[in-house]
C-alpha cells in the first residue's frame, strides 16, 4: 500500500489516480466524523464534499507534515461547525451555536445508551479527545497536534472524561477488572 | 481543578477496557454509506482541479515560444533600422544576381517594394545634400536586398502563413536523422542548415514592405 506521503507526491504532479487512492482511504473516516459534528448525515455529505474540495485547492504544492487524520481533523471540524451554524441559522433564524448542545447525534440518542447519556454530559474539551483516541485512535501526539493543544492538557483531558465514566453509575461497570 | 496541573507521562492510565472501546466505536462511528453521487462529485472537482494545471504547462511553452518571437523580431528590426551597414556585408553579388531574376523563377523571391526604385533617382537633388539623398538611397534600396521566401514553401503546418512555428518545425527537422528534403533549403546554399532556418525566422517576423507600414514610408521618404 503506497504511503500517504507518496500519494501527496503523486498528486502534487497531478496525478488523479492517487488522489482517488486517498480519497477513499479516507472519506469514510471523514464522513463519520462530520456525522459526529454535525449529527446529520446530509450535512455530513456536505462537509465530506467540501473537505476534499479544500484539499484540492492544496494541490500542487501541498506537504504533509503530520498524519493525513492530524491534517484532516480540524479541517472536517471547522467545515462541520460552519455547516451546522449555518443549517441552524436557516431553521431558526437565530445565532444558537454556543447553545448547542453537545453534538450528540440523533441515532444515538434514540439509542438510549446509558454509556451515549454519560459521553454527551461530559465537557466538550473532554468529549472530543476521549473520542479521537478511542474512537478514531489517534495518538495522544496527533491529538495534540490537531487541536494544538499541549501533550499534557490532551492526557488530562482524557484522564479526566475517564474519572467520570468511571465515577458514574451507568458506565462504571466498564472499568471493573 | 486546573486541567493542566494533571500530568501524566504513564499513558497507562487511560488505558480502557476492551468492552467500552467497543461500544464507543458502535456508537460513534456507525457503517454510514457514502452515495456514489458524492464520490462521483468529489471526483469530478478533482479532475478538474487537478487537469487545470496542464494548460500552465502549454501557457509556459507558449511563453518560451512569444520570447524567441520577440527576440527574433527584436533582431529583424534592428536589422532594419541598421540596416546599411550590415546588409552591405550580408548580401554577395550572387545573392543579388538571384534576387534580380523575376519572381518565382528561383527558390528566392526577391522582396521589392511596391513603389519603383526609379523613384529614388526621380528628383535629384543637387549639392552635398543631394549626395547625401544619394547615399540614403543607395542604403534603402540595399535593405530590400533580403531574400524572401514564398509563403506557401516556408509554411510547413499549412497554416496559411508563414510564421515562428514554421521555423521550429523546419529546426526540428533538421534536428532530426531523417533524410533531409532539398526543398528545404530555403536559401538555395545548397545546404540545410541553421542559416536556413533563419531564413524562415526572418520572414515570419518581417515587416511587410508593401503594406505602407510607417517604416516603409520612413525608409522611402
Amino acid at each position: 500500500m503506497e504511503s500517504d506521503h507518496k500519494l501527496i507526491e503523486s498528486i502534487n504532479k497531478g496525478n488523479l489516480d492517487a488522489f482517488e487512492t486517498l480519497y477513499y482511504r479516507y472519506r469514510d473516516w471523514v464522513y463519520n466524523l462530520a456525522w459526529r459534528f454535525t449529527g446529520n448525515r446530509e450535512q455530513a455529505l456536505d462537509v465530506l464534499q467540501e473537505t476534499f474540495i479544500y484539499l484540492l485547492k492544496k494541490f500542487p504544492g501541498f506537504e504533509l507534515t503530520a498524519r493525513m487524520t492530524t491534517f484532516l481533523y480540524p479541517v472536517v471540524k471547522h467545515i462541520s461547525l460552519t455547516v451546522h451554524a449555518k443549517e441552524l441559522r436557516q431553521v431558526s433564524g437565530e445565532e444558537i451555536l454556543d447553545e448547542m448542545p453537545a453534538p450528540m447525534p440523533k441515532e444515538v440518542a434514540d439509542s438510549r445508551s446509558e454509556l451515549a447519556v454519560v459521553i454527551s454530559v461530559l465537557p466538550d474539551s473532554q468529549r472530543e479527545v476521549l473520542l479521537m483516541r478511542y474512537v478514531d485512535d489517534m495518538s495522544i501526539k496527533d491529538i495534540s497536534a490537531s487541536l494544538e493543544v499541549p501533550i499534557g492538557t490532551v492526557k488530562s483531558r482524557i484522564y479526566n472524561a475517564l474519572q467520570i465514566l468511571r465515577q458514574d453509575r451507568r458506565t462504571k461497570d466498564y472499568f471493573i477488572q | 481543578m486546573n486541567e493542566n496541573k494533571r500530568h501524566f507521562d504513564e499513558e497507562n492510565d487511560h488505558k480502557v477496557s476492551d468492552k467500552l472501546t467497543a461500544d464507543l466505536k458502535t456508537l460513534f462511528k456507525p457503517q454510514l454509506k457514502v452515495p456514489p453521487e458524492v464520490d462521483r462529485a468529489v471526483m469530478d472537482k478533482a479532475s478538474q482541479q487537478l487537469v487545470r494545471r496542464r494548460p500552465r504547462r502549454i501557457l509556459h511553452w507558449a511563453g518560451s515560444v512569444a520570447a524567441v518571437a520577440a527576440v527574433v523580431m527584436v533582431v529583424a528590426i534592428l536589422n532594419f533600422t541598421q540596416g546599411p551597414a550590415l546588409h552591405k556585408a550580408v548580401v554577395s553579388d550572387k545573392e543579388r544576381k538571384i534576387a534580380e531574376k523575376p519572381l518565382g523563377e528561383e527558390r528566392y523571391a526577391m522582396e521589392m517594394p511596391s513603389v519603383p526604385v526609379d523613384k529614388f533617382e526621380r528628383e535629384p537633388v543637387a549639392g552635398v545634400a543631394g549626395k547625401l539623398a544619394e547615399d540614403n538611397v543607395e542604403e534603402s534600396r540595399s535593405l530590400f536586398f533580403r531574400p524572401a521566401l514564398t509563403v506557401a514553401r516556408a509554411d510547413f503546418d499549412h497554416s496559411g502563413r508563414v510564421d515562428i512555428l514554421d521555423a521550429f518545425k523546419l529546426a526540428k527537422r533538421i534536428e532530426s536523422t531523417e533524410k533531409l528534403d532539398t526543398k528545404l533549403d530555403m536559401n538555395g546554399d545548397g545546404h540545410i542548415n541553421s542559416n536556413d532556418v533563419d531564413c524562415v525566422a526572418y520572414t515570419a517576423v518581417r515587416l511587410d514592405m508593401r503594406s505602407g507600414s510607417g517604416l516603409q514610408d520612413a525608409l522611402l521618404r
